[in-house]
């Protein structure tokens, strides 16, 4: 019943004899991708572990394209025979879409341009292996800040403090019929707590790092002694209660400040999903949607002078970090929109070549078992001058807005609503008293060309998500966003009453 | 697909060398799979997607530690060594004193959830059946000027499911499933449809078409005011608003945090009396499933009963924690969020969808919602997002043109307290909570629901 696989060495020659075999088979292209992902994650709960597991995902997507037809197919089962079984899979697929007319190159899609053969191996830092350490020690700030209100009658409105620790290490192994040979091991981690306040029918939560599960970088342990969990959490531990008294955040248009991780967010679905050119070309139409952004686009204003957002994929420690990319193109950084320009689009092999460019190394899986996309690496907002004092102090009346709480957005990347898990009143340039449950919402770059401020290199922090969801079946992929507060001018605000 | 024997035996073997490894009890559960998806846009097949997978999930109880570790890999050493770290991991965790027991036996009833059909559809099966589909929705236009496309996911799968414990609990069961997606495309309009099956030759793929493309043939769309509106939600759009309930308040944890909205409101009335949502995995009606991921047998359960809240959805362990019986809604071991019901049904009323639209004087029909976001405020289950392929300005009983799409930002618990009508017919959406789990909603006509800039 269980059966002896092929040692990874092995099954690297088995893959190698399978190219050589795709080649035979006549395909325009092939590459295949083994993946080896190693995580371990813990979710705690007022200083206890709630759950702790350790998950093994392990093997080889294979994708093929002919005569202007993607085939892939994918196995968890590392021997030589399913290898040749999943090569004919592929094969098969792509010959039956071609035979019968309806691949994509009737339409000028399913061509790629040619890379370079490429032999490489890269190793992300990680100066402190996470899973050598004990489960015990490894824990240890999220054990404690999570149990920080106990005991505490101050604190008795504090319901729970829950607490998230994920590390995964991923081995990744390319080849293709280019001849290209590609080896990346990346290491992410992981950490944030989520502190709930409850009064009535009132709950308000503040998290840190970050909410949605903190933040996620690439690198090893020392990410998570650099975020200072339990340092921080008694303001938060006050923050939320402090929400529990506060007003409403009053409605209206006005002058906004957005936090760094909340500006993160602003750029992730708003820019970052725009400029995807397989949306433009309505590839993603059937779940994701589309963008507003059209070929044409390129050169078109979309927001003020003072925006520049780059798209950089070899940033030391951002979440969506690489140095090939998984088509076996190199990893560029790019200008997304320069001076408020928007200049261009995250690219495909085959989006690119339909688009008479060059792809520009954004295409992902979310592992083994999953056809490449175009996906966000780094996309940041490039920092501009002065500390968020100075932006506060220059703001005259408005309010900060820090830490997303909910966000939504239409098809076409223009209709937006944000909620954060808390706003500061900003009155005559000072901070006066935290306001619940703010919105705000607006259109993409109405938005971004209200922006007449970014905060300098001194704010500007890497943010990273390890949930981007896109595709069908949905895939969650890490990426990351530079990001520093920033100024926007009447954008409309409101709130949420209990 | 292992089959029974081969699963159950393994599994067997594995529960048996944890005990001798000297845990107390042990759980191993094996999720095998075949997923095929197919994916088009403007009309032709972009990504074709076969993916073969088996993990095994190993659950351990050392004296109330628990120790949770999974591997997608048959081979021996692979899964002793994560047997090895489950052992190790509860060792390391602090004991949760209320947890004496993994699940005992139960006696499953024998249902039909795999249709080899199916599970053996070729591509090429695939290919001919999207190929009429494009052909029709091209000689469906008598202008040739008025193009319409179509996009959308052809996904088939089959499923293997064992279960084994150190209390001599056996359970297996395959699955397999059909689900077509279009959306059809003739700017500025969209249309959507889509069916889930057991069975792919229940795929009305014709019906599908024509629903989709009834949707996108209006040329010109009006924009409505922001406002409350009379509405009538469509299957998918209620399918969007219930997968956010499922999170923010259906499963206990979310209810033991007190974020939930039932948290302190069981047996109170806090929605429609018209409204009755329940969870029955064993309901045939529906896409029954027999036991969750530990085992436990499925049975009806009452979450809102005309309108009362009555119970979320309990595991093992968070049952034994707030000295409840499960439910039977254990998800997969490493799950970090629930449990939640995976089998819902909202109670089907008695009107047509047709009968729903002359019931209103002036409204909006929602074919469905787009990124609905449920966090804004749990306590109200307050929501936003935006409708999408399809949003009609219904007045005088007759849908009268499309409108640009709207966001809506609303409390679900204020919108459905205001449920007027529900449909008979009912349809099944896949849920995100589980591999074989299937909710199956009507459309809902309702008084008032807010929409924003």
């Amino acid at each position: 019943m269980t059966y002896t696989p092929l040692t990874k060495h092995s099954f690297i020659n088995v893959l190698e004899h399978t190219i050589t075999y795709l080649k035979r088979q006549g395909v325009s292209y092939a590459d295949i991708r083994l993946e080896e992902c190693v995580s371990e994650g813990v979710m705690v709960r007022d200083g206890e572990i709630d759950r702790l597991w350790d998950k093994l995902d392990t093997g080889f997507g294979i994708r093929v394209l002919h005569k202007g037809a993607w085939g892939f197919a994918a196995s968890s089962l590392l021997t030589e025979t399913e290898a040749k079984r999943v090569a004919d899979d592929a094969v098969s697929q792509a010959k039956a879409i071609s035979q019968m007319g309806y691949g994509a190159r009737g339409k000028g899609q399913g061509a790629i341009h040619k890379n370079p053969p490429v032999k490489f191996k890269h190793k992300s830092p990680c100066h402190i292996d996470p899973f050598i350490i004990p489960i015990e020690e490894r824990l240890y700030p999220i054990l404690k800040a999570t149990s920080l209100h106990k005991n505490y009658r101050q604190y008795k409105k504090i319901h729970t403090i829950e607490g998230f620790m994920d590390f995964k290490k991923t081995h990744k192994t390319f080849l293709n019929t280019e001849g290209s040979f590609i080896k990346q091991e990346i290491f992410l981690s992981g950490a944030g707590i989520k502190v709930i306040a409850i009064d009535g029918r009132d709950v308000q939560v503040r998290s840190f790092p970050d909410s949605h599960n903190g933040i996620f970088r690439q690198g090893g342990y020392e990410r998570i002694i650099e975020m200072d969990i339990p340092e921080n959490t008694p303001r938060i531990i006050e923050e939320a209660l402090m929400l529990l008294k506060a007003d409403y955040c009053p409605s209206g248009v006005k002058t906004i400040i957005l936090g760094g991780s909340q500006v993160a967010l602003q750029i992730h679905e708003s820019i970052g999903h725009a400029v995807e050119l397989d949306r433009t070309m309505g590839m993603e139409v059937s779940l994701a949607g589309g963008t507003f952004l059209t070929a044409d686009s390129i050169g078109t204003k979309i927001c003020s002078d003072v925006v520049n957002i780059t798209a950089d994929p070899a940033i030391e420690g951002g979440a969506g970090s690489y140095i090939y990319d998984d088509e076996g193109t190199e990893a560029k950084r790019i200008d997304i929109v320069k001076n408020g320009r928007f200049v261009n689009f995250l690219s495909s092999r085959e989006t690119a070549k339909l688009s008479g460019m060059e792809s520009n190394g954004s295409v992902r899986a979310s592992g083994w078992s999953h056809i490449p996309l175009i996906r966000m690496s780094n996309i940041n907002l490039e920092s501009g001058e002065g500390n968020l004092g100075d932006l506060i102090a220059d703001a005259g009346d408005g309010i900060l807005l820090q830490t997303n709480k909910s966000w939504s957005i239409d098809t076409l990347r223009l209709n937006f609503q944000f909620g954060v898990e808390i706003g500061w009143e900003i009155k005559r340039g000072r901070i006066t008293r935290p306001l619940k449950n703010p919105v705000y919402s607006g259109i993409t770059p109405e938005f971004w060309k209200s922006c007449n401020a970014v905060c300098g290199r001194e704010e500007w922090k890497i943010y990273g998500l390890s949930n981007c969801g896109k595709g069908d079946p949905i895939q969650n992929i890490a990426v990351g966003h530079g990001a520093a507060p920033a100024r926007f001018n009447k954008v409309k605000v409101g709130t949420v009453k209990c | 697909m292992l089959g029974r024997d081969r699963v159950i035996e393994l599994l067997r073997k594995l529960v048996r060398e944890a005990e001798e490894s000297g845990t107390g009890q042990a759980e191993a559960l094996y999720v095998g799979s075949h997923n095929s998806t197919t994916r088009f846009a403007n009309s032709v097949i972009t990504q074709n997607i076969k993916e073969s997978n088996g993990t095994v999930y190993f659950r351990v109880l050392l004296d109330k530690r628990i120790g949770v570790t999974s591997a997608n890999s048959l081979h021996i050493e692979d899964l002793r060594r994560c047997m090895k770290k489950a052992i190790e991991i509860a060792r390391q965790s602090k004991p949760l004193k209320f947890f004496d027991s993994l699940p005992k036996p139960s006696e499953y009833p024998n249902i039909k959830t795999h249709y080899p059909k199916t599970a053996t559809l070729t591509i090429s099966d695939k290919v001919k059946i999207l190929g009429n589909v494009f052909k029709k929705s091209k000689s469906a236009i008598q202008n040739p000027k008025s193009e319409i496309r179509v996009g959308g996911a052809f996904s088939t799968s089959e499923t293997e499911i064992g279960i084994a414990n150190s209390n001599n609990l056996t359970a297996y069961q395959p699955f397999t499933s059909a689900h077509l997606s279009l959306i059809t495309s003739s700017p500025p309009s969209l249309g959507f449809a889509n069916q889930f099956e057991r069975d792919v030759k229940n795929i009305d793929t014709d019906k599908l078409l024509s629903t989709a493309m009834k949707k996108c043939i209006a040329k010109k769309r009006d924009k409505l005011k922001p406002g409350r509106y009379k509405v009538i939600l469509e299957p998918p759009a209620v399918n969007e608003i219930l997968e956010w309930l499922i999170y923010i308040t259906f499963g206990a944890s979310v209810f033991i945090d007190g974020t939930s909205f039932m948290t302190g409101n069981i047996g109170k009335k806090i929605m429609s009396k018209k409204l009755t949502i329940y969870d029955d995995g064993g309901d045939t009606r529906g896409f029954p499933v027999p036991f969750d991921f530990e085992g436990v047998k499925k049975k009806r359960l009452d979450i809102i009963k005309n309108g009362v809240a009555i119970s979320p959805a309990y595991d093992t362990l968070l049952a034994k924690k707030c000295r409840k019986k499960t439910t039977g809604h254990a998800l997969m071991p490493d799950d970090t969020e629930g449990p939640f019901p995976t089998n819902v049904f909202i109670r089907e009323g008695d009107c047509t969808l047709d009968e729903m639209i002359s019931m209103v004087d002036r409204g909006i029909l929602v074919t469905r919602f787009h990124y609905v976001n449920g966090l804004l405020d749990t306590k109200t289950a307050s929501m936003t997002g935006m409708t999408r392929d399809g949003t009609f300005y219904i007045e005088d009983g007759e849908i009268r043109y499309p409108v640009e799409d709207m966001r809506f930002t609303a409390s679900i618990l204020d919108a459905f307290s205001k449920i007027e009508v529900i449909s008979k017919e009912r349809q099944a959406f896949p849920t995100p909570y589980s591999i074989v789990g299937v909710n199956i909603l009507p459309a809902l006509l309702i008084k008032e629901f807010s929409f924003s800039d």
